[in-house]
Parts: structure tokens; sequence; C-alpha cells
């Protein structure tokens, strides 16, 4: 004969419905003959039933959405550029192009200390480094109309002229893509340098053709190198291929971080 | 699209795979992790890491069990590791016992149940409550998952790695143990007095 504590496990097995007919045979038996065990089922049972006295939750509003952002924001590195440029240009609509080259003029000539004179030389010498006015190509830059480079040289002086009024028509910012260190760097970046980026890029190593560049800042884990003029083609395509993060900012110099 | 099929996607980096997998099991999983630790805001971090570790582990995720199984072990064992934690925080004295089921929604009003009766559900609801945290974690991951998750013992086995007597046996002793500590409690059992007789009566 089963001592009371088999009977127990044929008990738990009934509340979950996974007794054989020879087992329910078997306990049914059991019950009749013992009080203690029939006190057990009873009890279990009634536990059993009560489970159903805590309800089910329901998730709280935009668990997913929380989960996924996460996810996204932790992507696996790749080029965050939704389209890929050939270089850096300005990201302006038609409409606000020269709203855009106003603010770029008055940011490199007003708004950052010492920058004056590296930005006049960088709007002159930009047209001079590659195709004419790249960097600061209007519209459609991608079938290679560029305003030439003499009206640009022209709109900075102009721009030189007309600082306030530039200062009401502030630039959309450009859509920034998140990624949890890009964000943190850039704020490092911005803190550190005073500026902030029109391009971060984030290498873990350099180009050959800037590995003899000067660097600039140090920050926690970075060495940071700011670009004082357009990359030719191939400096941006090697940029490209090795970044491990493409933050387009929106306007302002490119900044190279290499991650120490 | 299956389950299996929204995991070959998500492998390859498919979010929105991934995230209808989560809407297909978020519900379980919060649940299961509400009742393992009480504390909701705990639940609710704790089921959104399981998720972000199922991700993060997908490349590794091999398919030879249910992805749903897979996703319960981690949200399981992310719960022990959490219980374990506040037990010695506890112990240090660092954090008060969590008590009822007040703050989660209330019970849908039941028109066929008296105003007693859903009194006695609500007392009940936390007497359960109280029990299940007064649980062993062992004991307490047997029976949320049997009881409250509805798995099957095969389930239940897949996820902890246990053999399918030891399933039985635990849940077994699971039980006892969790209606030793309602017995104790009070406010579960207000059974007839036949019961309380039966008892002295007990050879």
């Amino acid at each position: 004969m089963e001592s009371c504590a088999y009977y127990l496990e044929l008990i738990s097995l009934s509340l979950d419905g996974q007794l054989t007919s020879q087992q329910q045979d078997e306990l049914q038996q059991h019950l009749e003959q013992c009080p203690d065990c029939r006190l057990l089922a009873r009890q279990l049972s009634e536990i059993h039933a009560g489970w159903d006295c805590l309800e089910e939750q329901e998730v709280p509003e935009g668990f997913t959405q929380g989960v996924m952002d996460r996810i996204r924001a932790e992507a696996a590195p790749a080029k965050v550029i939704p389209f890929r440029r050939k270089r850096p240009q300005l990201r302006a609509l038609a409409s606000v192009a020269a709203c855009a080259l106003l603010c770029l003029g008055l940011w490199r000539m007003d708004l950052i200390p010492g920058a004056r004179n590296a930005g006049a030389e960088s709007v002159a010498a930009a047209p001079a480094a590659a195709p004419a006015g790249d960097i600061y190509a209007l519209a459609d830059t991608d079938a290679g109309t560029a305003a030439p480079a003499q009206s640009i040289a022209e709109f900075s002086r102009t721009a030189e002229q007309n600082a306030p009024a530039a200062a009401a028509n502030p630039i959309p910012p450009a859509q920034s893509t998140s990624e949890a260190e890009g964000d943190a760097l850039l704020q490092l970046v911005e803190t550190e340098l005073a500026l902030t980026p029109g391009i971060l890029i984030l290498v873990d190593e350099l180009p050959r053709q800037l590995q003899q560049e000067p660097q600039q800042a140090f920050i926690e884990g970075y060495s940071l190198l700011v670009l004082e003029e357009t990359p030719e083609t191939a400096l941006w395509d090697s940029l490209t291929d090795m970044a491990s993060l493409v933050l387009d900012v929106g306007d302002g110099p490119i900044v190279i971080a290499l991650r120490n | 699209m299956t389950e299996q099929e929204l995991v070959a996607r998500a492998k390859q980096g498919d979010h929105d795979a991934f995230e209808q997998l989560v809407r297909n099991n978020e519900k379980r999983i919060y649940n299961l992790t509400l009742r393992m630790v009480g504390d909701p805001e705990d639940a609710l971090d704790l089921s959104q890491e399981a998720f972000l570790n199922a991700w993060r582990g997908l490349a590794s995720f091999k398919g030879d069990s249910a992805f749903s199984t897979w996703l319960y072990r981690l949200a399981s064992n992310a719960c022990l590791d959490h219980l374990r934690s506040k037990k010695r925080r506890q112990e240090a004295g660092a954090i008060p016992l969590s008590l009822d089921d007040e703050d989660a929604s209330p019970p849908p009003a039941d028109e066929l149940s008296s105003p007693a009766q859903q009194l006695e559900r609500k007392e009940r609801a936390q007497a359960l409550h109280r029990a299940l945290d007064a649980l062993p974690s062992h004991h307490k991951q047997v029976l949320v998952m049997r009881e409250l998750s509805g798995l099957s013992y095969q389930e239940i086995s897949d996820i902890l790695a246990l053999d399918l007597g030891t399933v039985k046996s635990r849940l077994t002793r699971a039980r006892l143990a969790l209606k030793k500590i309602l017995l104790a409690d009070g406010n579960f059992f207000d059974g007839p007095p036949s019961i309380s007789t039966e008892t002295k009566e007990r050879k």
C-alpha cells in the first residue's frame, strides 16, 4: 500500500487533469479511506481555483515601443546617413538654401570666435579643392548642378553684411540619427569643442590621408579631428567605409572622433 | 507569419519581425515577471530586459526549442536574479517587503457576483499575493508558470531544463508549501465549520 506521499502527488496531478484513469481510480479509493488526504485534496483544490482571483494584468502602454526604441538605438553599428552621398553637402531645401548659405556664412564669420579667417578661407577654398561648390551645393546636388564658385564667395561677403537678418531664420535641424554612443559623443564634442558638428564620424582608425593630421582634442576615450575643408571623394569614401557611425547633424564642420 | 518565420527574419536584423514577436509574447512575459517579483515597475523593467536580451542573443538562438520557451527562460532567470539580489537588500534592511495587489488593475466588474463575492475574491487575491511573496523562488517559479501562465508540464520542463518527474514533484511540494502559508495567513480559507471539525478529529 502506497503512503500518503504518493497520493499527494496524484492529488497535485489531478488538479492539472494529468491523471490516467487508473490513477484516478487509485486516488478515489484512497480518498474514501483517508480523511487527511481528503482534507488536503479539498484545500489544494480550493487554492487551485483561487488562482483565478489573480487577474491577468494588461501590459503597460508603450511597452513594445520602449523595447523597440532601445533595440533601434543599440542597432549594430551602421552607416546611418539614410542616403549615401559623395560628399557632405548642406541638406537645405531649395527654398531655404539662401538662408542656409547666409547662416552658414554667419556661423563661420561671427558665431565662432577665431573661426572667421578659417571660415573665409574654406569658403573660398572649397571650390578649389573640389568640383565647384559641392560643399555648399543647393538642392539637387546628385545631378551635379551647383552654384558657381564666384557666387558663393559673393554670397559670403553679403552674409557678413546681412548678419542680423539671418539670425531670424534658423535652419531646421537635420534629422539626427540616434545611436546611444553617438548621442553621448555628440554632447561631448559640443561641450569640448564648443561647436556643433555638421557631421560626426566615429572611427576606430584614421584613413591614411588623415593620419598625419594633428588631433585637436582628446576627450574620454576619443581623439577629435575637425576637418577644415571639404574632404576629397577618396577621403570621404574612406571615412564612410571605416566609420562605425556617421551622424548627420546639420550645419557645421566635419568632426571625426577616433576611438582610442 | 509563424513564430519560426518571424524569428528567422529577426535573426537577419528585421526589426519589424522582432516587434511582432514582442507583441505576441509581451502579456505572458509581463505577467510572469509581475507574479514572480511582485512590483509592477520591476516587472516592467525585467520584462523589457528579457526581450532586449532575446534580441541581443538571437544570433546564438538555435531554434531547437520554441522562441517563446527561450524567452520564458530569459525572463524567469532574470526574475530569479532580481529576487536573489532583492532578498540580500531586504535582509540588509534596505527594502520594505512589498504588499498587496492594490496597484494592479482591479478585476473587471462582474455582474454575476455579489459585492460580497467580489470582496472575497479581492481578499483571496491579496492573500495569494502575500503567500507568493513568502514562497522560496523555486516554488514560486513553478507555481506561477503552471497556475498563472498556464504552461504545461512539458513546457515548464523545457524552460527550467528539469525533467518531467522533477517538475511534477516540485509542483506538488510547492502547492503544499503554499497551502501551509495560506492556512497560517488565515484570510484565504474561510471554510465551513466541518473542516475545522475534521481537523480536530484527525487520528
